[in-house]
């Protein structure tokens, strides 16, 4: 535990006696207190069969008082010193929340983002079955979410300051990486902008089919079907060789002649390999008028979950 | 007065496009001569785009832009090049971005949490301080 | 042990465990029940269980077809004390030890923890610390642990002395060290104790010296720090090997890309034929080639120099080569560690983007721009390789400093007497980078209010928007005989600052103030008493700034000058043309001593022949030319019963040289001599003489010499400063002694 921690007064106590007052102190919600009590039998009665326990209550106090520093510290200890007892899921689940719980918002450092994410796909990966692994699982998708927000973030930061290039590269990171999350049509959508203001008309095109084929109820397909539904026919100028360009000195400030004269467009544009949507890009489906239940883009519950988890309690005060 | 002037993107130069030969270069020597795609088509991986440009911007006015290329280089199923063209710029369409968001989450910084500076992670101690007069 | 192999494990027990579950320990054994008693396996697992440094004993043996583990589980700690430690604190020790409370007490943890706390004595200088580990049994298998500690003396630095230093002498080798040798009046400073770091660290700046006089082939041979019995001594001796003294020879610059235009270049190029070789200037002219190559937009290109050495003549010849360098590309930028600061407020101060051309120098410029936004006290960029050789990671690490200042402070100044302030400031508004401050100044003449907010990217453009507030009450103040009539004004400004160049910038605002002069005293000048009123100024004011300074907090080389002009007139009672020309220049004459020359001329011209009121004119005097009062120089006028009023003038001259020197004191310590001398020259009240009123306005310099101390105590900056006016007028009010203190806590 970090080293401020402020040393329970130190006397010799019977080990009930500490646990119990212990205890009382989590139900007064005087989680400190109950932290220090715990580490206090800890300390004191290291080998009684209550020590164990009270190494995981009193990261549990400590989680509830949002030291989570502390919290993970006795979490670790717990899972080094007793790695076959069968709340060790637990330990992990709690870990995991602990992380989870100091997620700030996207446009701040995300490291406890990573973190949350490390250890909740630990307790999936180590404890599959466990009650813990359901929640850890949702927990997962909203961290990914989170994740997600903070590329498009940056994504329409650059895109505001007229930084295509840039903006493209991390709505691609949404669009490629983060595929089952709430940001997924935006970032089409974007794309979408991005293209356009860049003249990429048939890239443009591409992405909106995708997004129609897979969200055609999103607002996002709303927006996008606005800007393609009249779009001038993509045109690219082949570059010829064969006529030797000027030879533009290697990136001077002097513009260099356009490559190549304008030709008109070849005709036989070969329709884009489309492997999403079965639909061409000519024929873009109106959106769907939106139906009155939920829109699925919109996900209810924010990462920080307000009320803590009581499962627990039933397992160490029911027996 | 000058102004700033910036390099954005990958902007290729005809004399390394000398170096590609459609029918002939494969991915490789594409990615040898003019280095990695700055993105490729979103359905069709064969389809390279490579996107610079040299603005140069002036006190607080929007970078005006000096030269711009969006070249795309399309290759068949063997990956050997079979075109290579220039996206016509003049199609570029002048769209404001939506201003709406996804919503995201995580706990916002309150203006007296900063004041205090009590953020809920400790600051890590510099072990430089730790040197101490003696 | 004697295992004897052959059968097989019918069960296995395990004995002597308290703590530690029986899973766990069997959770280690690298054999199980039905395996065969293999002596190899058996002594993996006793192996396996020493490694966990839970046990102090582990035995295995074999009882029938059972294999029976017996493990001693070490101790716990239940406390841990320091004893005898009285220079370094208890939670230093506390943070550097590893064991703690509750954790398994084992003897090569407590070595271990001995050693780092005997490494904090050594960085503070004590080589004779002694550290002692003690154990106190307690019952349930608990130990406490309390580290005896004998801090011993401070081990200074006795002598340090040079062996074949023919060219420079020991004492001016000395000087170019940090480490110094212990004397009584180095009591306040630890430069003197001995610190292996530090020594190697002085190692290197010897080199660069021999290397920048002159001395390519320069070696330390070897340093030696022999402690002396009684062990509070160190003697440091070097063995030098100094080489011969070469000049630049032929200085070359080609380029290996072709249609680069050298000219411009060879003018960058510090380096002359027949000067002294110095590897400083070779470095310089590296950086300088690299940068304009980059203003020119060479994205891939590198400078590489190579010397060419010719002992014979004793001259390096030098050919600086332009290679392109290999194509890289940003692929992403990552910013972390910005718990408060926004991700957008750190991205705008970068000069790359993701997908541009990866360029050294621009890393490092953009490292500057972070840091001059002093949210954080450390910034790095790292690049790392990205998914594709030709593809770069940066990564910007940062630390975030406290950027609010709450400042309550006493003050006494001769010229407003004892005042207090107050302000509350957060230049980095919920990491947002926007700056707020409220302050206010209270003292028995005058009371200010102003609030003023800042946007540093308004509307994510490079366009510093911001608005003030203020309201100033000024009274009478006949002691000091500088003002006889209440001046109160009340208004508010907006400005826009914005870069035209990246070393000129310019900055527009508009005020709209509201002012009004009253109370004027019995002694008033008929003059002042003609202007009682209020009056409303509502101005433009342009400031073009070119700064080429080094650093705009602490400038030590490098000059700016500032245009202003301002003009009220758009509505308003006021009309007038108001314009400044400010300029300074910064000569770094030896190790941060500092000479500063800086001028002022201004002008006010009345638009349409109108009348300039007092409040806008210029005044001298004060903080403005030291050795007289504020307003002390001037027009000035004299009323019949025995007042007089300052006038202000329309034509201001000033100028100030000044020198600024540590006078050894170490750094640290914040305190700045200064001399220096003021000039300046004040005229052209616009007035006609009234009647009834004595009347002096004409163009003479006035000038003072002086010293001043500044010291930035820990409670607040003080300035004390004495300045003897030699050229000066009969009717100017002089005050030779100035003296001004703020504290802050």
């Amino acid at each position: 535990c970090s080293s401020d921690e402020k040393e329970a007064p130190y006397i010799e106590r019977p080990v009930e006696q500490i646990y119990s007052e212990a205890g009382n102190a989590i139900d007064r919600g005087e989680y400190q207190k109950a932290a220090l009590l715990f580490g206090a039998v800890e300390q004191q009665h290291p080998y009684s069969t209550w020590a164990m326990r009270a190494e995981l209550m009193a990261a549990y106090a400590y989680y509830q008082a949002n030291k989570y520093e502390e919290a993970i510290g006795s979490l670790d200890r717990f899972i080094s010193l007793h790695p076959g007892n069968p709340n060790v899921a637990y330990a992990y689940y709690l870990k995991g929340l602990c992380y989870y719980e100091q997620i700030s918002d996207v446009r701040r450092d995300q490291t406890p983002t990573v973190q949350s994410l490390k250890s909740l796909e630990e307790v999936i990966r180590r404890f599959p079955t466990s009650p813990y692994a359901r929640d850890a699982k949702l927990k997962i998708d909203l961290t990914r979410d989170h994740l997600a927000g903070k590329e498009m973030d940056i994504g329409r930061y650059y895109q505001s300051v007229g930084l295509n290039l840039a903006a493209m590269k991390r709505f691609r990171q949404v669009v490629d990486q983060y595929q089952s999350t709430s940001h997924v049509p935006e970032a089409l959508h974007r794309l979408v902008e991005v293209y356009l203001s860049l003249g990429m008309l048939d890239e443009a095109r591409k992405a909106a089919a995708v997004l129609g084929y897979n969200y055609p109820g999103s607002d996002w397909y709303q927006n996008t079907y606005d800007l393609v539904k009249d779009l001038p026919k993509p045109r690219v100028i082949p570059v010829n060789l064969t006529a030797q360009p000027a030879d533009t000195p290697a990136a001077t400030p002097a513009a260099g002649p356009r490559a190549g004269a304008p030709v008109a467009a070849p005709e036989g544009q070969t329709a884009p390999a489309v492997d999403k949507p079965d639909a061409k890009p000519a024929d873009l489906k109106a959106p769907e008028q939106k139906t009155t239940d939920q829109k699925a883009d919109d996900k209810g519950e924010k990462p920080r979950q307000e009320s803590k988890d009581r499962g627990f309690l039933g397992w160490l005060f029911g027996d | 007065c000058t102004p700033t002037v910036n390099n954005r993107g990958n902007l290729v130069e005809d004399r390394r496009l000398a170096d590609v030969h459609p029918g002939t270069s494969t991915k490789e020597d594409v990615q040898k001569a003019l280095g990695s795609p700055s993105t490729t088509s979103t359905l069709d991986a064969n389809v390279w785009y490579y996107i610079g440009a040299i603005t140069e911007n002036e006190a607080f006015f929007d970078p005006d832009i000096v030269q711009q290329r969006v070249l795309q280089v399309s290759f068949n199923d063997q990956g050997v090049v079979s075109a290579i063209g220039d996206v016509d710029l003049t199609q570029q369409q002048d769209i404001s971005p939506e201003d709406r968001e996804t919503p995201t989450a995580g706990h916002e910084v309150t203006f007296l949490e900063q004041l205090m500076g009590n953020l809920n992670r400790e600051k890590k101690k510099d072990d430089k301080k730790k040197k101490g007069g003696g | 042990q004697e295992i004897l192999s052959g059968g097989v494990i019918k069960d296995i027990r395990v004995e002597g465990t308290q703590r530690i579950e029986q899973a766990t320990v069997r959770s280690y054994l690298v054999v199980s029940q039905g395996d065969a008693f293999n002596p190899d396996k058996i002594d993996e697992s006793l192996k396996a269980l020493f490694a966990t440094g839970l046990f102090a004993d582990v035995t295995l043996r074999r009882d029938g077809d059972t294999l029976v583990v017996a493990v001693v589980e070490n101790p716990i700690i239940n406390r841990v004390v320091f004893e005898g430690n009285k220079r370094v604190k208890t939670e230093d020790l506390q943070s550097e030890v590893q064991l703690r409370s509750r954790l398994v007490f084992t003897r090569s943890r407590v070595q271990q923890d001995v050693q780092r706390m005997l490494d904090v004595y050594r960085r503070n200088g004590r080589f004779a610390a002694r550290i002692e580990p003690k154990i106190v049994q307690l019952e349930q298998n608990r130990v406490d642990l309390v580290f005896e500690i004998d801090e011993g003396p401070l081990t200074g630095v006795q002598l340090i002395s040079f062996i074949n230093n023919n060219i420079y002498d020991d004492s001016e080798l000395r000087d170019v060290m940090v480490t110094k040798e212990s004397r009584w009046w180095r009591f306040l400073s630890s430069d003197d104790t001995y610190d292996p770091d530090r020594l190697a660290y002085d190692k290197e700046q010897i080199r660069r010296f021999y290397f920048r006089n002159g001395y390519p082939d320069f070696r330390v041979m070897s340093s030696v720090a022999e402690l002396t019995p009684s062990r509070d001594k160190f003697f440091i001796t070097m063995a030098l090997d100094e080489g011969k003294r070469y000049k630049f020879g032929k200085i070359e610059l080609t380029s290996a890309i072709k249609d680069i235009d050298l000219a411009p270049l060879r003018e960058v190029i510090e380096t002359k034929e027949g000067d002294w070789f110095n590897a400083d200037k070779i470095e310089s002219t590296i950086n300088k080639l690299q940068d304009k190559l980059g203003d020119q937009q060479y994205a891939f290109v590198q400078v590489d120099p190579n010397e060419e050495r010719h002992a014979d003549t004793q001259t390096v010849d030098l050919h600086f080569e332009i290679n392109p360098s290999p194509r890289v590309f940003v692929e992403r930028i990552d910013i972390n560690g910005n718990l408060i600061t926004l991700d957008k407020v750190v991205r705008r101060e970068l000069l790359l983007a993701e997908g541009d051309p990866f360029n050294a120098s621009k890393v490092k410029r953009s490292e500057q721009r972070v840091k001059d936004l002093g949210f954080f006290d450390d910034v790095k960029i790292k690049p790392s390789e990205g998914s594709t050789p030709d593809q770069a990671v940066l990564t910007v690490d940062l630390s975030e400093q406290s950027t609010g200042e709450i400042q309550v402070g006493l003050g006494y100044s001769t010229t407003e007497g004892a005042l207090i302030d107050f302000s509350i400031r957060q230049r980095n508004f919920l990491g947002t980078g926007q700056d707020i401050r409220f302050s206010t100044m209270w003292s028995y003449y005058s009371k200010e209010f102003t609030i003023s907010y800042t946007d540093p990217y308004f509307m994510n453009r490079d366009l510093a928007m911001g608005v003030d507030l203020f309201r100033t009450d000024r009274n009478a103040n006949t002691t000091e005989e500088s003002y006889s009539y209440d001046m109160s004004s009340t208004g508010f400004d907006i400005r826009a600052g914005f870069p035209i160049s990246d070393r000129l910038r310019e900055l527009v605002t508009y005020t709209l103030s509201h002012t009004r002069i009253s109370d004027i005293t019995y002694e008033t000048t008929r003059f002042v008493q003609e202007q009682v009123g209020a009056t409303t100024t509502s101005s433009v004011q342009s400031a073009l700034t070119f700064d080429a300074r080094d650093s705009r907090l602490k400038p030590t080389s490098g000059y700016y000058f500032t245009v202003t002009n301002q003009v009220a007139g758009l509505g308003g009672s006021v009309h007038f043309l108001r314009n400044r020309l400010t300029s300074g220049i910064y000569f770094p004459l030896f190790s941060n001593v500092v000479l500063k020359v800086e001028g002022e001329i201004g002008y006010i011209l009345g638009l349409g022949g109108e009348f300039v009121r007092i409040q806008d004119r210029f005044f001298l005097g004060g903080d403005t030319l030291r050795g007289f009062q504020v307003a002390g120089v001037g027009p000035r006028a004299f009323s019949s019963n025995g007042g007089n009023d300052a006038l202000g003038g329309k034509r201001l001259v000033r100028g100030t040289s000044e020198v600024t020197f540590p006078l050894g004191l170490p750094e640290e310590l914040g305190v700045d001599f200064h001399v220096f001398t003021d000039i300046g020259a004040l005229d052209q009240s616009g007035e006609s003489p009234l009647p009834g009123d004595d009347f002096h306005d004409e163009f003479a310099f006035r000038a003072s010499s002086g010293v001043g101390v500044s010291w930035k105590s820990p409670f607040g900056p003080i300035r004390i400063d004495l300045a003897y006016p030699w050229m000066k007028k009969s009717y100017d009010r002089i005050q030779q002694f100035r003296f001004s203190f703020g504290s802050q806590f």
